[in-house]
């Protein structure tokens, strides 16, 4: 892993190398112990105020990379808002002040010397309803490319297709490249935008309720993919749906009125969770 | 165990509905077990018999069990103390209808065997003991349901232990059979019968501290099953 305390700015291509896979599907679906994860990012006594109004609470956990953690909580718990602290998207909103540090890859992302168009193309975000901008399928995915700097034709056209066929699109658009995203289903623009996100290869994919305005077979398909990406990336998702949570992740934190509550593996949370405000939210339960 | 309620009143109602089931289920197979060793004791064909035509119903007792459990794990998608509750209810099910089997199998050697006349006085001795196992596998039965249905995993605790005594009595069986089998060989129809009636009682034993493991289960989330394997 590049060591980037040293000048405190983020460099293309450090994630990284990919670790061997897990050896079986036990331990693929159920990792239980911290020591053998490679960290990737480290929240410390994080806070968040809308205004006066504390929005998290002393939120501090390790996500470990190439994995997916989920963030389980009722509305307005602040799994949102806390998804949105890794890729700084709450910068956009007025009157918000945060306290408490989040690193990714040892680097504090608050610094002021962090480039914040630079961590975001690090840490991606994929957001409930698909928004492919009003172009071609092709320039969708290139459009962030395009945006790093000027690349050969041919490895542009490499890069785009590499990405649409690990975001499991490939084969449905390889022959109408140039006709508009607007045209795609639901489904196929949600692994579109996903595939615009893993264009510029980030460490990190942050997933916004990816799945919540898609059919039941769209959605196995996202997380079919979720399963594929979580080979080359860390991922983090928000997820209303309980069950989706238990299907994709691998840690999961149930967050209750912005305090992070309970923090384990996904197996222990669902089976057999400690707290017992996480126990009444995961059977649905009066609290 | 968890005393809140759920949100969603049809599904407290289908669990309710299910652990009710489950609870006439093991009221029948005491029965069937006391009926059993009754007629086993007194040589009542005609009892012996009834029980073997109410295997039936425990058979229905546990599709219709592992069907309800089936729909409620596919519609309502169960987590935390509600997936173990009912993966306890059904493994017990099982539990309860293999005890089942073994009063039936009670029953079907009390039919098949002819008595001797008059009585071995051996005999007389092991059945002494006979029917020390079938209370202590009686008693173990019917605490494991207590404690399943009140969640009582202390209880529980306890109830696993106890098989050590039933494996113990068992044992003492087995070896006063050998011996009076040396000793009457023309009487050996007999022995096996006692044989076959504790074996079956020491099962009933076995199975019903599973249902005492699977409530530890269903209330801690602890495998208890084989203390040598790490969970």
């Amino acid at each position: 892993m590049a060591d980037e305390r040293v000048d405190g700015n983020f460099e293309l291509n450090t994630a990284p190398e990919v670790p061997t896979p897990a050896s079986s599907i036990a331990e693929a679906l159920s990792p239980d112990d911290w020591a053998e994860e490679d960290i990737c990012l480290t929240v410390s006594e994080l806070y968040l105020y809308y205004g006066d109004n504390e929005a998290l609470s002393d939120i501090s956990m390790s996500v470990a990379r190439q994995r997916v953690t989920a963030l389980i909580g009722p509305s307005g718990c602040g799994k949102s808002t806390l998804l949105r602290c890794f890729n700084r998207m709450n910068d956009l909103i007025d009157n918000v002040r945060i306290t408490g540090e989040i690193e990714l890859n040892g680097m504090e992302i608050h610094r002021t010397t962090v480039d914040i168009a630079q961590l975001r193309r690090r840490v991606g975000m994929v957001f409930q309803r698909p928004n492919p901008f009003p172009k071609s399928i092709y320039e969708n995915v290139a459009y962030g490319l395009r945006l790093q700097g000027r690349l050969p034709k041919s490895e542009l056209d490499d890069r785009v297709e590499w990405a649409l066929k690990n975001a499991a699109l490939w084969e449905e658009v390889s022959d109408r490249l140039n006709e508009t995203a607007l045209g795609l289903s639901g489904g196929q623009q949600q692994r579109l935008v996903i595939a615009r996100a893993i264009a510029v290869q980030p460490d990190v994919l942050l997933l916004d309720e990816p799945a919540s305005a898609l059919d039941p077979i769209s959605t196995l398909k996202i997380e079919e993919l979720i399963h594929q990406l979580k080979q080359d990336y860390t991922i983090l998702i928000v997820t209303h749906n309980m069950q989706q949570a238990a299907r994709v992740s691998d840690y999961t934190g149930f967050l209750y009125l912005g305090k992070l509550v309970e923090y384990d593996t996904t197996n222990t949370i669902f089976t057999n969770p400690s707290e017992k405000q996480t126990e009444d939210y995961i059977t649905g339960r009066y609290g | 165990m968890n005393e809140h309620r759920h949100i969603s009143a049809q599904f407290e109602a289908e669990l309710q509905t299910l652990q009710g089931k489950f609870a006439a289920m093991g009221g029948l197979i005491e029965e069937q077990v006391r009926s059993a060793m009754s007629a086993f004791k007194t040589i009542d064909l005609s009892l012996a018999q009834s029980v073997r035509e109410r295997e039936t119903q425990v058979n229905q007792f546990e599709m219709e069990i592992d069907q309800e459990t089936t729909t409620i794990l596919a519609r309502r998608q169960p987590t935390a103390s509600d997936l173990r509750l009912l993966v306890g209810l059904l493994k017990s099910s099982t539990d309860l209808e293999r005890i089942g089997d073994e009063a039936d199998r009670i029953a079907k050697v009390t039919i098949n065997t002819e008595p001797a006349s008059p009585p071995l006085e051996d005999l007389m001795a092991i059945r002494e003991d006979v029917a020390t196992l079938e209370s202590l596998a009686s008693q173990m039965l019917r605490e494991s349901l207590n404690q399943f249905a009140r969640k009582d995993e202390s209880g529980a605790t306890a109830t696993i232990a106890a098989d050590a005594e039933v494996d113990k009595v068992y044992n003492t069986v087995i070896d006063s059979c050998s011996e009076g089998m040396t000793r009457n060989p023309t009487h050996v129809d007999e022995y096996m019968a006692v044989i076959w009636v504790a074996r079956s009682l020491e099962r009933i034993g076995d199975h019903a501290k599973n249902i005492a493991e699977n409530t530890v289960y269903s209330v801690r989330g602890t495998d208890v099953r084989h203390p040598n394997i790490p969970e």
